[in-house]
């Protein structure tokens, strides 16, 4: 008896002991490395610049602030003399803070008032050490050159996010510069009309916040209420809403929603702008804004209240000849948005874009978008990874039969997957030429951008190669 | 691990005696769920299915899917993604199913039952099923039914030792590896002992699914593989007019999704769902006197599900923990409940059963905005009246306070049963079931590129009245014939039912909403006999389901009518110490209506398909039995469908995935005592 129970009691404490032992072994395994790197190792201070940024990325954001300490070393330039930096070094060491809870530091380096340089000219830095948790990763060398540079190649990873945001709505827009190895963000809800600043008067609403528009038949700003219009007409995304009420997809200023602007003050009519959109809805009636605009001289001039207003501001925007467009905000007046023209390749952004059925198109919002250069003169081409065709071996020879697209959208939606979730990353079987304004082409391959592809989400990794310089 | 439960499997196989376990049960079946006393079906006001031992050993099921998949108006679906299954019945999704554990509510994360698939089969005594509402006693979420599992409860005879091994091993279509991989792998060992007042058991279960690649490609699975650990241990005390028992289980359930590698990077992204659940339970059966009676039971679940996110990199065989901040999630429910009844025999015709139910449920993560708790305090108090000694009236009602929404103020049955000659019974029933909105309806905080959704904490309960009617013969002739034929009508009405839609205050973002009408509708006949050494049965059944679109397009049919033919038939050798045994189910082409994009209807359908099930056991040494057999012999993978709902991230589109086909079962069961 007495054993009969001793022998039951061992079997259900072994039973016992088996089942909480399963579930304690939560064997986890590590982190990678929070990884420091310069976002290119070559970058360049060209003679119509002042100045050049020089940005440092780990490979996610820091707990507490961590110090980087960088070597410097000089040729044919002397710190104080022809340059200084900011931070401002010490001798030959720079220390950089990543400040907690950003992942990356930027630095400057100025050059002094009326230096006149060669152009051979250069700076190397160097990361010698870095506070912990963060180690020091594969680019942890970059040269600035004292002259435009034609880069060789490069791996970047575009900060597309802004502040706290998931990845799938990335706060950022991010202009690239394969050349210059230069990324630009831009918080993509910071504008709300882009001035065209080519031969014709037209003005874009903003397709990286899911912006709509739809005309009033009134040209009186200070007559036009909401009862002028129907609310529902400015939802799209999720299935709702027509291509009217968005600017073309492709990006032709042909076909944008607000028209041509005109000689004739009476023929530009009142718009009213939903500023914020693209998920099938659009926030309160009252936040909507009414706009018109007119033809200044060489430039235009734009008026612009909330819908209910009687009063309504006024502002002139003169055609620039360095940037595509100029930008403005209802907020904040002239902003900056987009680099010159020459000096950027792509954008990879949330946009309005569009879904459906030929024939059948209706608006939709797509995370990842990459939209080409086309108003700045940029081409590029898909070229499919087929038929012993791959990146790594695809060089000047190849350029051949290759054919570059003029247009927006050749890059598109097109390179990544991002549903069915089991199917989400990178198309792994294609790559892109872009070819910039000033004839250099390059091979570009998206590396990763998904959970799915062992990326991260809003922050894209792309890989790019001089194929041959113009 | 599998070493160490070898070890034991072996040392306690050898030790004890045998019992024959392909004995027969009594025919009387006698049923808990609903009851005011353990008492027989043929007494039982409610209409009870029930699936006792004999017949989840006889298909040796892993699963509770493997013995309810060819029960009329039972339904089983999957998510490959998530790698889990859901249950409907009568035509009503999981979420208006109430699963209980020996009477205790198994708690869920979502509106799906992952909870039916988190159950070791080898501890299950008999599986009790209900249509219909039975929320005056266990409350909310019991509108379709309840599925009741009740568990094996201690020795027999005084100072016995009993106990159970067993060794499954099944394929997976034509997929399989001994013992670990491809195919599916179930061993089991429980004891059983019983003293003088003292009654103690346990036993743990590895039941592991090696995954099947399927229509994916490389490293990823269409059916993923599932790695679950299931133990459990349970002590009683039974002395005079007592008896207390106390019970733990415990499951550890890893699912395993590999993602594609990176040509790129070589990186690829794997996920693993790991759910923890101990569901501690209490039990007090007290009879306080020839009048009086006691039961409780309280309970204490902690359930925690976490979705580890890894990095595997498929050339250097490196492995990281995903940075990616939204790729680690970890959601932790607890549930703490009592229930407590005293049966009062007021006298010979009447009885009078009161009782409480308190439920305390918190939980946080599952993209809620924060850790919730809702409480929910009910009374409720039935009676049992018998005017005349052929009829049984039983009316209930239950009271509610819920700390967070406003619960529904009476929730009222009514259950007659009236013998209207020795072989014929008639049951007719009215309830009212409800549904309370659930802690993620409540709560829920979810915001990215396409979604903007959050919970509304202003919800109602969905509710429904439900009417049943059946009709049931038994004839018994002297040579242990017996032939039980019933017939089943219900018809149940749903209102305000929570369905997911645009927020009044903001067109920008979705909200749950009490919105929707539902439906449904049906009849069953089923036969079932029992000769000598045969057992069969067979049934039709037509249930109807509501059109949602009827509302808007009156042309439209307001039902759509799926129907369905189970049959089963066992025979028993005795002297060979043989049974055999056959299931199979045809389930109707179901349809639904859909809108489409170009403003018309369209009829899009799942056509029909037919189940088949084939066992046999061998006694092949007093105490150990073999079991082989097929299930699924038609090979039924995946069933076409029509819709045209293909394109969106959460279409319903495409091909449904049922089975992955055809397996071949080979069981080892030693049964001693």
């Amino acid at each position: 008896m007495n054993r009969t129970i001793s022998r039951a009691g061992t079997l259900i404490a072994a039973i016992c002991f088996l089942g909480f032992s399963v579930s304690c072994d939560d064997d986890e395994p590590p982190l990678p490395d929070n990884a420091l790197t310069f976002s290119a190792s070559s970058a360049g201070l060209g003679d119509d610049d002042n100045e050049a940024e020089i940005t440092l990325n780990a490979s996610r954001p820091v707990a507490s602030p961590v110090a980087v300490t960088l070597s410097l070393t000089t040729e044919g330039v002397a710190y104080g003399e022809h340059f200084t930096t900011v931070p401002a070094a010490q001798g030959s060491t720079l220390v950089v803070t990543i400040p907690a809870n950003a992942s990356s530091v930027s630095f400057k380096v100025v050059r002094e008032a009326d230096v006149f340089l060669e152009g051979d000219e250069s700076i190397t830095f160097v990361i010698v050490d870095a506070d912990d948790p963060v180690v020091i990763g594969g680019t942890a060398q970059v040269v600035l050159s004292f002259s435009s540079i034609v880069s060789e190649g490069a791996e970047l990873t575009l900060n597309g996010i802004l502040g706290a945001e998931s990845g799938a709505s990335a706060g950022n827009s991010v202009f690239v510069d394969l050349s210059e190895n230069v990324q630009v963000p831009v918080a993509r809800t910071s504008w709300d009309l882009g001035f065209y600043n080519g031969d014709d008067f037209r003005v874009i609403i903003n397709y990286a916040s899911g912006a709509t528009a739809v005309m009033v038949d009134k040209t009186d700003l200070s007559q036009v209420t909401a009862a002028d219009i129907d609310p529902d007409v400015l939802v799209a995304g999720l299935g709702q809403g027509t291509l009217d009420i968005i600017d073309d997809p492709h990006g032709d200023l042909d076909n944008t929603v607000i028209a041509a602007v005109s000689e004739t003050d009476s023929e530009n009519k009142v718009y009213v702008i939903n500023r914020v959109g693209g998920h099938g809805g659009i926030g309160p009636v009252e936040d909507l804004v009414k706009v018109r605009i007119l033809r200044n001289d060489d430039g235009y001039t734009v008026q612009y209240a909330a819908i209910n207003e009687s009063e309504f501001a006024t502002a002139d925007i003169s055609k620039g000849d360095t940037h595509n467009f100029e930008f403005f905000s209802f907020e904040e007046g002239k902003v900056s948005v987009e680099p010159a023209h020459d000096k950027w390749d792509f954008v990879w952004t949330w946009s309005m874009y569009f879904t459906g059925a030929p024939g059948n198109y209706i608006p939709y919002g797509f995370s990842d978008l990459v939209f080409v250069n086309h108003h700045g003169g940029t081409q590029a081409a898909e070229v499919m990874a087929t038929g012993g065709v791959t990146y790594d071996g695809f060089g000047e020879d190849n350029l051949a039969g290759v054919t570059f697209e003029e247009g927006r959208s050749t890059i598109g939606s097109g390179w990544r997957v991002t549903s069915p979730a089991d199917q989400a990353g990178v198309k792994t079987d294609r790559f892109y030429l872009i070819k910039d304004a000033a004839g250099n082409v390059y091979k570009l391959r998206f590396v990763s951008f998904h959970p799915g592809d062992g990326g991260t989400r809003g922050k894209p990794v792309i890989e790019y190669a001089l194929v041959k310089k113009g | 691990m599998k070493r160490t439960l070898i070890v034991i499997l072996l040392l306690v196989s050898f030790t004890l005696r045998a019992q024959d376990s392909l004995q027969t049960f009594a025919l009387e079946e006698v049923v808990v769920t609903g009851q005011f006393e353990p008492q027989s079906l043929r007494q039982s006001v409610y209409q009870v299915r029930t699936i006792n031992a004999e017949m989840i050993d006889a298909r040796s099921a892993t699963t509770i899917r493997d013995v309810l998949n060819t029960e009329l108006g039972i339904h089983f679906s999957n998510d490959l993604v998530l790698g889990t299954s859901d249950i409907s019945i009568m035509g009503m999704s999981g979420q208006n199913v109430k699963i209980l554990l020996d009477g205790v509510p198994l708690v869920d994360r979502d509106a799906t039952r992952e909870s039916l698939s988190q159950i070791d089969m080898n501890m299950v005594e008999r599986v009790e099923i209900v249509e219909g509402p039975l929320s005056v006693v266990y409350g909310s979420d019991a509108l379709a039914g309840v599925i009741n599992i009740i568990t094996r409860k201690g020795g027999r005879k005084e100072n016995t030792l009993g106990v159970r091994v067993r060794i499954q091993e099944e394929s997976a279509g034509t997929a399989y590896k001994p013992f670990h991989g491809e195919g599916t792998h179930n061993e089991n060992v429980a004891v059983d002992w019983q003293g003088s007042y003292w009654y103690a058991g346990g036993g743990i279960t590895r039941n592991t699914f090696g995954g099947l690649r399927g229509h994916s490609v490389g490293r990823q699975r269409e059916w993923l593989p599932k790695e679950q650990w299931l133990g459990n241990g349970m002590v009683g005390f039974a002395r005079n007019r007592v008896n207390v028992w106390y019970r733990l289980n415990i499951v550890d359930e890893s699912l395993s999704s590999p993602g594609a590698a990176n040509a790129n990077t070589g990186f690829a992204t794997d996920q693993e769902y790991i759910t923890r659940r101990f569901t501690h339970q209490f039990h007090t059966d007290w009879d306080i006197s020839d009048r009086w009676t006691f039961n409780s039971v309280a309970s204490f679940q902690d359930y925690s599900r976490r979705t580890m996110t890894t990095l595997f990199n498929v050339n250097s065989g490196e492995r990281f923990l995903s940075p990616d901040p939204g790729s680690q999630d970890r959601s932790a429910f607890t549930s703490t409940t009592f229930r407590g009844t005293f049966l009062h025999r007021v006298s010979d015709n009447v009885s009078l059963q009161p009782g409480i139910d308190i439920n305390w449920n918190e939980g946080a993560g599952d993209r809620m905005d924060k850790r919730r708790s809702i409480g929910d305090y009910a009374a409720f108090i039935s009676a049992e009246i018998k005017p005349v000694h052929f009829l049984t009236i039983r009316p209930g009602v239950r009271m509610i306070y819920n700390t967070v929404y406003d619960a529904p103020p009476l929730i009222p049955s009514l259950n007659v049963k009236a013998r209207l000659s020795p072989v014929l019974d008639l049951r007719a029933a009215y309830a009212r079931g409800f549904r309370a909105p659930a802690l993620r309806e409540l709560y829920f905080y979810f915001f990215d590129s396409s979604h903007s959704i959050v919970g509304n904490p202003n919800l109602e309960a969905e509710y429904s009245d439900s009417f049943s009617l059946s009709l049931s013969s038994h004839t018994k002739a002297p040579d242990t014939f017996l032939e039980t034929t019933t017939l089943g009508l219900f018809y149940n009405r749903f209102d305000n039912m929570i369905a997911l839609g645009v927020s009044p205050d903001n067109s920008g973002i979705n909200t749950y909403i009490n919105v929707a009408k539902y439906k449904t509708t049906g009849a069953t006949l089923t036969q079932s006999f029992t000769h000598n050494q045969l057992n069969a049965s067979v049934g039709i059944a037509a249930i109807g389901v509501y059109n949602e679109l009827s509302g808007e397009a009156p042309s439209l049919p307001e039902l759509m009518w799926t129907p369905e033919v189970n049959t089963s038939v066992a025979y028993r050798f005795p002297k060979a110490g043989t049974k055999l045994s056959g299931y199979y189910k045809f389930t109707g082409k179901r349809s639904v209506y859909e809108y489409t994009e170009d403003d018309s209807y369209h009829l899009a359908s799942r056509e029909a398909f037919h189940w088949v099930d084939i066992m046999a056991q061998q006694r092949i040494a007093r105490y150990l039995d073999l079991t082989v057999g097929v299930r699924n012999l038609l090979n039924v993978t995946r069933l076409q469908n029509t819709s045209m709902d293909t394109n969106g991230a959460h279409s319903t589109g495409g091909p449904v995935p049922m089975s992955f086909g055809r397996s071949f079962v080979v069981a080892l069961n030693f049964q001693l005592n």
